[in-house]
């Protein structure tokens, strides 16, 4: 998760503490040491009420065989809150299908664990609003993929957008800290700009930029995704947007996720149009930041109760906290998986090994490197940078971003 | 551990999920390293090769649907035994942080 409002106006935000290692906001502080446990993302539930193109759970409309009960459930919140895991993600499926997210919530703050929801929205009233604030949660990111017409093509329910931005208002009304979450791919980029504006007036003020990741369905509208160009643009225009809204002292707070070759273009960026000393700046912070978390700062927990590096790992597991806890699986370093992305600069191949970015991306997605090459150390698809970006020289290669 | 214990549940809906053990040396025990899900036999271990294959180590691989499973993390019962007491609450002002 990059923050763009962050490295690129000096606007500091309650996560940074994980991001940078750096809550306080001071941008000229540093601190080594990195988060030690990772973000766990729990997909409570299989089941939604929407149907979307991407949704890397393959969420469904029909129950789930295997599901964690309530019981089990709080189990699961207990180990983690045993290992320190400083984040529980609720998310699905929808997990407001669940009709006891709201004492797993009360549950999970109560044994310390800072609680944040990820939803589409729509089956947020005002008085689920209000429980899930008096619970503790802190935080809700609603997805919106588009305006009204492409937003409810891609969810496949005509509704869906209006159902989300009263779930946002509902949210906001009870003063529940509430943001967008937004998946980019060819359908949707022309609409990001102007879902920012009309959410922006409805009082939202994060915005959360996912790159596709190809996991579940994502996967199979891989060739959705933006094209090398299109992303360069859909970045910048972002990087622009941001520093336009400061500008006129409107302090959003923008962020990008899942592609790690942003890292760079944002340093890139910084150089163009700011200068090399904030350029420089900007790259000690993503050195801290460490690049790619995959299997290292996030983790996952499915609605069964396997572990996945990433909530988009869903094809692949590393056990199952029925077996054993949470903690004793993400610390087993015998196991092979996760003791080679824990070490993935010694085997990373192709442009990725020599790119001189490589300190703030870390090869970026394994998962799209192996879904588009059946490679796990293979270059991400999903690098734009040129071979001058690289480092690589002008002469390496042709193409814009090979 | 009755039949309606949930770790005796099958987990699997849908695609075929295939449990994976792996061992460096034949003198080892095989060792449970994770799962994955593939529509076929052969795609299964091909993954489990790319994933967790580790030189020249051993793999086993077999349909998660076929396994009985009997002991491991009773999250149920510690549920049941922390509800109304709050396991790890003093935790709870050294986390200040939050990320969506």
């Amino acid at each position: 998760m990059i923050s763009i409002s962050k490295l690129l106006c000096g606007q500091g935000a309650e996560g940074d503490g994980l991001r940078y290692d750096d809550p306080d906001a001071d941008i000229d502080q540093i601190r080594e040491e990195k988060q030690k446990r990772p973000v766990v993302v729990w997909n409570t539930t299989r089941r939604c009420n929407l149907y979307c193109e991407h949704c890397y759970a393959g969420a469904d409309l029909d129950p789930a065989q295997g599901e964690l009960s309530t019981a089990e459930a709080k189990g699961l919140i207990d180990d983690l809150a045993a290992y320190d895991v400083p984040v529980l993600l609720f998310s699905g499926g929808e997990p407001l299908v669940r009709e006891d997210l709201v004492e797993l919530v009360d549950y999970a703050t109560d044994a310390g664990i800072r609680a944040v929801l990820s939803t589409n929205g729509t089956l947020i009233t005002e008085e689920k609003a209000r429980a899930l604030r008096d619970a503790g949660l802190s935080y809700a990111g609603v997805s919106v993929d588009g305006l009204e017409e492409r937003n409810d093509r891609f969810r496949g329910k005509d509704g869906a957008f209006d159902a989300a931005v009263r779930g946002i208002e509902n949210c906001l009304s009870v003063g529940l800290k509430t943001g967008l979450r937004y998946t980019i791919t060819e359908h949707n980029a022309a609409d990001m700009e102007d879902v920012v504006d009309l959410l922006y007036d409805v009082g939202v003020d994060r915005f959360c930029f996912y790159h596709l990741d190809y996991g579940g369905r994502g996967g199979d509208i891989a060739d959705a995704d933006l094209d090398d160009e299109a992303q360069r643009r859909a970045v910048r225009r972002l990087f622009d947007m941001t520093r336009e809204y400061h500008a006129e002292g409107e302090e959003i707070e923008t962020l990008l996720v899942g592609n790690y070759a942003d890292s760079a273009y944002v340093v890139e960026y910084a150089r163009d149009e700011l200068d090399a000393e904030h350029a420089e700046r900007i790259h000690r912070y993503l050195r801290v930041n460490g690049g790619d978390p995959t299997g290292e700062r996030v983790a996952d927990v499915d609605y069964r109760g396997d572990v996945h590096l990433t909530q988009f790992w869903q094809g692949y597991s590393l056990g199952n906290v029925r077996d054993r806890p949470f903690g004793d699986i993400w610390d087993d370093e015998s196991n092979p998986l996760l003791a080679k992305l824990r070490e993935r600069e010694e085997h990373l191949t192709g442009k990725c090994a020599s790119c001189q970015y490589q300190d703030v991306c870390r090869g970026s997605s394994r998962l799209r490197s192996l879904a588009a090459t059946g490679e796990l150390f293979g270059p991400d698809p999903q690098c734009y940078l040129t071979p001058e970006e690289r480092g690589a020289g002008a002469d390496a290669s042709p193409g814009a971003a090979d | 551990m009755d039949d309606d214990d949930p770790r005796r549940r099958p987990r699997i809906d849908g695609s075929r999920q295939w449990e994976v053990f792996s061992r460096d040396a034949s003198a080892e025990p095989m060792r449970h390293v994770g799962s994955v899900s593939a529509p076929a036999e052969d795609l299964a271990t091909e993954q489990a090769r790319t994933l967790f294959g580790d030189g020249d180590a051993d793999l086993w691989l077999a349909p998660a649907d076929e396994f009985l499973r009997l002991g491991g993390n009773d999250l149920a019962a510690k549920g049941d035994a922390a509800d109304g007491e709050t396991a790890g609450a003093a935790r709870g002002a050294e986390n200040g942080v939050s990320v969506e």
